[in-house]
């Protein structure tokens, strides 16, 4: 993808260590602007960087993956980014995604892009995993109204000024919901684009349990209770 | 008067007052204060005429005066549950919000590489 609009790639890293390294050097190939925000790693995650040319910002105390991809995202607007890109650390994204999710932000299509499994591919995604997300849409649909198909990719786009507009409160995994919920409040136009999700032994290991999404779902109904 | 009476409403009426000096000298915020001391009050009130939360109860429909003091408890928890996740939620984002500040100026930038030690100075990174 050849552009002169600055794409910023934002990744949260908490104990990437085995990853972090390989995901990083395969996305500086095309994209020379790759912030990586490391969430107080224990493993050394950060270690692992040395020697590549990344922006390199590191939280003191673990604040969470939405904490931490707000730090990415405010920080690369202050580096004049015109695309912001979230990708995950744990190698289950591909950076060939990437362009057919900044196009339509380039060409004027939409604010921003949501990248979705379930339009492209998900392999090796457990069955139980699947039903989750499943009634993640669900949910999403009753407390925030928005349709999407995939409602917890962290491979999504932003323009600049969507970017600006966005502010990720919650800090822990329920921010997923909170974007969705803020694209529909401050009236952006989003696309979903289809993507691919490749599930390692690694990534389910350390990937968010099913308890997890019972605790988002709390998460999101107090805050809107809480509002 | 039982023993329960003896106890709690003497307890009660000293936190009613301590409210209520706090509200008067403004030490703590006044709504804190005064809704303190209003529920002091109202629980000495009922701790010693037990029959007044029966005839309450009546005015607004409700069959006991327990159901009613029921109510009203359930009512203040969970005011209190919403007003205190409140106020861990704002804790928290400002801890984030000085963790954010902190990673901003202890920034790594790519010209220089990433570094395995933050203590360093950008200048000691280059070449």
């Amino acid at each position: 993808m050849v552009t002169n609009d600055r794409v910023f790639i934002v990744i949260a890293a908490f104990n990437e260590a085995r990853t972090i390294r390989n995901v990083v050097q395969q996305l500086l190939v095309h994209y020379p602007d790759v912030v990586v925000v490391d969430d107080a790693s224990s493993d050394g995650t950060a270690l692992c960087l040395k020697g590549l040319k990344v922006f390199l910002l590191r939280h003191i105390l673990n604040r969470g993956q939405g904490a931490a991809l707000q730090t990415g995202i405010t920080f690369a607007l202050q580096q004049g980014a015109d695309v912001i890109v979230t990708f995950d650390a744990d190698g289950q994204h591909h950076e060939k995604n990437i362009p057919a999710l900044v196009e339509p932000i380039l060409r004027g299509e939409c604010d921003v892009s949501l990248g979705s499994r379930f339009l492209g591919s998900a392999h090796n995604i457990p069955f139980a995993r699947r039903v989750i997300l499943k009634a993640g849409i669900v949910f999403t649909r009753m407390v925030s109204g928005i349709k999407v198909t995939d409602v917890h990719n962290g491979l999504r786009a932003f323009s600049r000024e969507a970017a600006g507009s966005l502010r990720i409160s919650m800090d822990r995994m329920a921010h997923a919901s909170e974007i969705l919920d803020q694209l529909k409040t401050r009236k952006l136009r989003f696309k979903e684009v289809p993507v691919d999700i490749f599930y390692s032994t690694l990534s389910l290991r350390k990937g968010q349990s099913s308890w997890g999404a019972l605790k988002i779902a709390l998460d999101v109904f107090y805050k809107k209770l809480a509002e | 008067m039982n023993l329960f009476q003896l106890i709690a409403a003497p307890v009660a009426t000293i936190l009613c007052v301590r409210s209520a000096l706090g509200f008067v000298r403004g030490k703590h915020p006044r709504g804190s204060s005064l809704a303190a001391g209003v529920i002091w009050f109202l629980s000495a009130l009922f701790i010693l005429r037990p029959d007044l939360t029966m005839r309450v109860a009546r005015v607004l429909g409700i069959g006991r005066g327990a159901d009613l003091v029921l109510y009203l408890f359930a009512i203040l928890f969970i005011t209190s549950f919403f007003y205190f996740y409140a106020r861990f939620r704002f804790i928290e984002s400002q801890l984030t919000e000085i963790v954010r500040h902190l990673s901003f100026s202890t920034s790594d930038l790519p010209n220089k590489g990433a570094q395995s030690d933050s203590s360093r100075s950008p200048e000691d990174s280059a070449g």
